[in-house]
């Protein structure tokens, strides 16, 4: 094994080599810690692993937190309690326009969503396309087991030419050992053919995805764009005081970085995402009077039976209620 | 050898057809036909209404095809008349020849023609060939064959005369104008000579020999009326006066000159076989023919320069039991590879039991496709690559999985939007949905709808505020912002009962959700009103 020591190219002289494979008398000194460091991504190079494209999401502190922004071509997991569907598809939703805004124009996401009877509902189009996300550019994979979608997935994924790949699995419960597992195949299926993978659903504990995020409304809303006069709107649009849609965004974990959490917001016609301050300004406005002109005093409160309400009693219930708020 | 012409004639096919109940027909269209009353089929012919077909009732009550129909409306007021098909009945008798290869391999149609113009329209009828020549014995003997076709046809609801004879012109003109003695009369002659057919044929009229209308005026009016007229005259004044058109008759009715038909070819199936000679059982015998079958449709198909939209596997158990298993595809292909990808968890759905005795691959759906130059053409493209994924999605997951999203022109939330298959050759990806009208309308829509909306136990004040809180999931969620309403109203035209007007209001509650709720009812036309959930916002 002389000729390896001495640095002599074991293939000859043309032959381009990985370093593993050239020890000179460097490496000697080199410790056994950094020799595995180096021999894992000699291994990456050549598995075309180490050139990750990140999408920027253009928010200083969550891109330095990312490591320069969203892996593309990897799977992520976004998860939201129920009952906050369309805080957690309304994310998803930005992570896809940001990602289009990066592909080819025909390519077209792949969704499989969840069952429509279900209590999340079924993707409406018209809120879609108002969100700038075409419709027609979705292909909806139709199955009512969440079981039957996640095995799909691998599939979707190792096939080119597609922009994204999201799957819902609905609140289906499953060991840590099944999401590894399920975590390591997908990923290399995602690497394989540059797709990036988004799985929805509720909180799981799961291990192995690119990233981990939870996603819940943000009720600072109202910080963005609006003055607290324009927000009650009764009887007509508020058209002056846009409804920008808003998250607190909880990164849990992510390849490469670090958690983050702040409360972002989304302009969908601009498609920016900005970062608020979480809950500053929300606390003010929910004191003012005229943000509440039918509120009810606790969140227990008496409850009024309806139908025994005329106009002129609850206009007088209000306007007590308001006086002792 | 010679050849067994049998001529099956239907006089009132077209007729038949009308009046017999279509197999999907709704109740009512037929029944409009009163049973009693006789039924023509008309076209208009040099713009006149001619009778084409008849039925059997009319054709007793004197009404002929070539007749105006306003004469025959005079010999009978209470006739029904309906437009002919002249397609419909082409396809009738193009499934009577294929229904006819039972008896024989070469069958044809023989599709009604007009001839003549003025008053001697002439409508020769619907009529089949079939050249039984060496196939009759299969059937126990000409006889018994003619016996059991007429059987058939009548049980099939169809008036059909049956003749047969060594030439086409012959069996022609008998089924026509000879009576059944007549029609028959062939079976019982070892072979018929010229001169034996030409006693069968003189007494004839003139126009079984497939004369022209007005061919057979002019030959009436110098007195010749029947074939026995013509056939001991000199040709060559007959030819001079009448045309070479009627010697040339008689000699292809008499066998004096050779006639024939086309006979139809049936598609072939595209069918891969394989019969084993020991049943197979074991599950790597069974992948491993189901990809030589994969592996031979695909040459099939590429040899024919076709493409299959849907593939049949079949299998026979050992106990006789046939089963088969049908594979759709997004699009039209003979990509081996592709066909073993969709088929890779087949073999898993076959139970063989005590063993399977055949397999069988067939393509249907077939259109043409252009040959593909291997190493040249046959790179992936990306939409190639899509189209595998929706057929092993659809293999996967069973058909109907794989949808794209519809836009319909209704203002209903939940109608607004329908699934709908994908159809890549047609439409593509980039589908008409930016067009589409809910684009039109500026007031806000949920990202997700429920299929059923959720009744809500509210707080709001009457009559059109929204709501201050309300509960839903055992949850109360305080309203913080809200707007609307917007009033959507049912579609009193198609709507169900009980569908009531609707106000819409975007919500925020105190945690930042927001919903789309709904009242129903308006309080101010006295209704009792109800609060829905019907949506969530980003």
């Amino acid at each position: 094994m002389a000729h390896v020591e001495t640095g002599i190219n074991p293939a000859g002289p043309d032959v381009a080599v990985p370093s593993i494979f050239q020890q000179n008398q460097q490496d000697e000194y080199i410790s056994r810690h950094g020799r595995f460091d180096r021999l894992r991504r000699d291994v990456a190079t050549l598995d075309g692993r180490s050139k990750v494209t990140r999408l920027p999401f253009g928010v200083e502190s969550l891109d330095s937190a990312l490591a320069g922004g969203l892996a593309l071509g990897r799977v992520h997991m976004l998860c939201g309690r129920p009952g906050h569907d369309g805080s957690l598809t309304g994310f998803t939703v930005a992570l896809l326009r940001r990602i289009l805004a990066q592909t080819d124009e025909s390519a077209p996401i792949v969704w499989c969503p969840a069952a429509a009877a279900g209590g999340s509902g079924m993707l409406y189009a018209a809120g879609l396309a108002a969100l700038g996300l075409d419709p027609g550019r979705l292909l909806i994979v139709d199955s009512p087991s969440p079981g039957a979608r996640l095995a799909a997935l691998e599939d979707i994924l190792r096939t080119e030419g597609l922009a994204a790949v999201v799957v819902e699995y609905d609140r289906i419960s499953q060991s840590s050992d099944y999401w590894m597992r399920l975590a390591r195949r997908a990923q290399l299926a995602a690497e394989a053919s540059g797709v990036t993978g988004l799985l929805l659903g509720w909180p799981v504990t799961a291990s192995g995805f690119d990233s981990l995020w939870h996603i819940s409304p943000s009720s600072s809303v109202s910080a963005v764009s609006a003055q607290p006069g324009s927000q009650h709107a009764c009887g007509h649009f508020s058209g002056h005081a846009p409804w920008h849609p808003c998250w607190q965004v909880d990164l849990r974990h992510a390849r490469g970085g670090r958690p983050w959490k702040s409360c972002l917001s989304w302009n969908a016609h601009a498609n920016t995402l900005a970062e608020l301050p979480h809950r500053a300004v929300s606390d003010d406005l929910l004191e003012t009077p005229a943000m509440l002109p039918f509120a009810q005093p606790g969140r227990n409160g008496p409850r009024l039976p309806l139908r025994k309400l005329r106009p002129s009693q609850a206009v007088a219930h209000g306007t007590a209620n308001q006086l002792a708020g | 050898m010679q050849r067994v012409i049998i001529h099956a004639w239907f006089p009132h096919l077209a007729a038949e057809r009308v009046r017999r109940p279509a197999r999907h027909a709704v109740a009512g269209s037929v029944a409009e036909l009163p049973p009693g009353a006789p039924l023509v089929l008309t076209s208009a012919y040099h713009g006149a209404d001619l009778v084409d077909s008849v039925c059997r009732l009319a054709a007793r009550h004197g009404l002929r095809p070539g007749m105006r129909l306003a004469d025959a409306r005079a010999l009978r007021p209470d006739l029904v008349s309906r437009d002919s098909d002249t397609a419909a009945d082409g396809a009738d008798l193009l499934h009577l020849a294929r229904w006819a290869r039972r008896y024989c391999p070469l069958t044809a149609p023989a599709p009604a023609q007009t001839t003549g113009a003025g008053a001697s329209v002439a409508h020769d009828g619907n009529g089949l060939w079939l050249d039984v020549a060496g196939a009759a014995h299969l059937k126990g003997g000409i006889r018994a064959l003619l016996a059991e076709m007429a059987h058939s046809l009548r049980a099939a609801g169809l008036t059909v005369r049956l003749a047969v004879a060594p030439t086409c012109g012959a069996a022609w003109a008998l089924a026509r104008y000879a009576p059944a003695a007549g029609r028959y009369a062939c079976t019982r002659l070892e072979s018929p000579s010229p001169r034996q057919l030409a006693g069968l044929l003189a007494g004839l009229p003139l126009a079984a020999l497939r004369l022209d209308g007005t061919v057979c005026t002019a030959m009436a009016a110098a007195g010749l009326r029947r074939i026995g007229d013509i056939l001991g005259m000199p040709r060559a004044p007959l030819a001079s006066r009448f045309g070479q058109v009627v010697t040339a008759q008689l000699d292809t009715a008499l066998g004096h000159v050779n006639e024939s038909f086309t006979p139809i070819t049936p598609p072939r199936p595209l069918l891969s076989l394989r019969s084993f000679a020991e049943p197979i059982l074991a599950p790597e015998d069974i992948r491993a023919v189901i990809e030589q079958l994969a592996d031979e449709t695909a040459t099939i198909l590429q040899q024919n320069g076709l493409a299959t939209r849907r593939l049949q596997l079949g299998w026979q158990r050992v106990d006789g039991a046939v089963l088969a298993r049908d594979l759709h595809l997004s699009r039209a292909s003979r990509d081996a590879a592709g066909f073993r990808r969709l088929l890779a968890d087949a073999s898993e759905s076959i139970s063989p039991e005590f063993g399977l005795e055949r397999m069988w691959m067939e393509a249907h759906d077939c259109s043409p496709q252009a040959p593909v130059t291997p190493g040249f053409d046959e790179g992936i493209s990306a939409s190639e690559s899509r189209a595998s994924l929706i057929d092993r999605l659809v293999a996967r997951l069973g058909h109907g999985a794989v949808l794209h999203m519809k836009a319909r022109d209704c203002w209903q939330p939940e109608a607004a939007q329908y699934m709908a298959y994908p159809d890549m050759e047609q439409a593509g990806f980039a589908d008409a949905m930016n067009a589409a009208p809910h684009c039109l309308t500026a007031a806000p829509r949920p990202i997700r709808l429920l299929a059923h909306p959720h009744r809500l136990a509210v707080v709001a004040l009457l009559p059109d505020h929204p709501p201050a809180q309300f509960v839903w999931q055992r949850q109360t969620h305080r309203i913080v912002r809200a707007s609307g309403p917007e009033r959507i109203a049912p579609q009193w035209w198609n709507a169900a009962g009980g569908t009531r007007t609707r106000d819409y209001f975007r919500l925020q509650d105190e945690d930042g959700a927001c919903f789309w709720v709904y009242r129903e009812g308006l309080p101010e036309r006295g209704e009792d009103p109800g609060w829905f959930l019907h949506g969530f916002f980003a």
